[in-house]
């Protein structure tokens, strides 16, 4: 059945994204409005905080109620044959994983992908990179990064012009050169169609001057070219 | 191709790079289980069917199978070069799980019949170990914007998070409007908002 898609105004309007996450509407209108969000980012974003925050609430909301209560006296639930089904999210990942062929590690990343997917990060600070953080030879004003310790980042930045390269990977290192992250990879699609790239930072354990060096290399890892390195300082506000 | 600890999928793209990916080459890549689109899939998706799933009632801790089984049909689909318009791929997700749901709904039914007690024990309240490490900082973001509303508004709040009570009876029995939930719902989800940009 092809479900007439609501639009933004209207989104807007009639409080779609509150009205979903109370789960107020009703089959088609739910319908309607998701062949709206999956398209909008903005409503994507705003849907997507707003089902988080809930269901953060919600478990929050237990742990007030459960503090709340008397000493409570639990009843350990009898084994039952039902006990099966809280192993079948991990069997279905790992059927899910067998299917797409990926090998034992990558379901290991993946699920830990999966958690932080599953959470809206609190960006602490978003900073642009300019071209001068990126060259040697032209020192600009420091580009200094203010978060709180635990506080994620997000670094935005142009490549310059490069070759094209089949795979590209990231590493961030201290001031010493050691690696602050372990190297990641980016997608090679990302790269060849647009130079900019945004990317949300996990806290870092240490700060002072930092470098983010993007690297491009062929199918043999060992031909890695640079292709940027950006400094930024990393400052911690607590 | 790394595989480091944890720390090492810790970066990821913002929501604005991804959405715009589903194209042809998309799906070439995801049929020829190019890790870089599958990993992409598979966090993009389980996000997206997160939201979904729990606008129609499912916790995240037993909505897994259902993901599990959406993203697997979709991949089956994928491989049998079932999808015509590579950039309807998040609606033919959606769709997919409203099946699998609907399944899901008929199964449970069947079982209900046969186990009366099915119900009182599938669902298990507890979060899961994974859950609860990754929704620590969000966590300290709604516990505040819960703790600075007036009372009222904070039992009325907690009371649609527990969803134990149909909405009707939590208004009645509050004073309150369907209307005025919605514009509490609103401003709870403006101050975590704003409560982000002044930190």
């Amino acid at each position: 059945m092809l479900m007439q898609s609501m639009n933004h105004q209207q989104a807007q309007e009639t409080m779609a994204v509150e009205r979903y996450v109370l789960q107020e509407m009703n089959e088609a209108e739910r319908s309607s409005f998701e062949q709206h969000f999956l398209y909008c980012a903005q409503c994507l974003e705003a849907v997507t905080v707003a089902s988080d925050f809930f269901e953060v609430g919600r478990d929050l909301s237990l742990e007030m109620e459960q503090q709340a209560a008397p000493a409570p006296t639990r009843r350990e639930p009898k084994p039952h044959w039902s006990a099966w089904f809280r192993i079948v999210p991990a069997f279905g990942l790992a059927v899910f994983m067998m299917v797409a062929g990926l090998a034992i590690y990558q379901q290991i990343e993946m699920r830990d992908m999966q958690k932080i997917a599953s959470t809206p990060k609190l960006v602490s600070a978003s900073v642009f990179l300019p071209p001068a953080a990126r060259d040697d030879s032209e020192r600009g004003p420091e580009n200094t990064v203010s978060v709180p310790r635990d506080g994620f980042f997000e670094l935005d930045f142009d490549l310059p012009e490069h070759p094209r390269f089949t795979m590209y990977d990231v590493q961030i290192v201290d001031q010493n050169g050691s690696a602050a992250l372990p190297a990641f990879s980016l997608p090679p699609d990302h790269l060849n169609r647009s130079s900019r790239l945004q990317l949300t930072v996990p806290p870092l354990s240490t700060e002072g001057p930092h470098e983010l060096i993007v690297r491009g290399f062929g199918d043999s890892e060992k031909e890695k070219v640079i292709i940027a390195r950006y400094r930024f300082v990393l400052e911690f506000t607590n | 191709m790394h595989c480091q600890a944890s720390n090492t999928v810790q970066v990821y793209w913002s929501p604005s790079t991804t959405v715009e990916t589903f194209d042809i080459s998309y799906l070439s890549r995801l049929k020829a289980r190019d890790p870089d689109v599958m990993e992409h899939f598979a966090h993009f998706f389980n996000r997206l069917l997160k939201v979904k799933l729990r606008a129609m009632g499912y916790r995240d801790t037993e909505s897994d199978d259902l993901r599990n089984e959406t993203l697997l049909r979709v991949l089956v689909a994928v491989d049998r070069d079932k999808i015509d318009n590579p950039e309807s791929l998040p609606g033919y997700v959606y769709g997919v799980c409203e099946m699998v749901h609907k399944e899901q709904l008929r199964k449970l039914a069947r079982h209900t019949h046969e186990e009366p007690e099915f119900f009182s024990e599938l669902p298990d309240p507890r979060p899961s170990p994974d859950t609860v490490i990754a929704q620590s900082e969000a966590r300290e973001r709604v516990r505040c914007v819960i703790q600075r509303l007036k009372e009222r508004d904070r039992r009325i709040l907690t009371e649609v998070f527990l969803n134990e009570k149909p909405k009707d009876v939590i208004c009645r029995e509050s004073g309150i409007t369907r209307e005025y939930l919605r514009v509490l719902v609103h401003r709870a989800l403006r101050n975590a908002r704003d409560g982000e940009t002044d930190s």
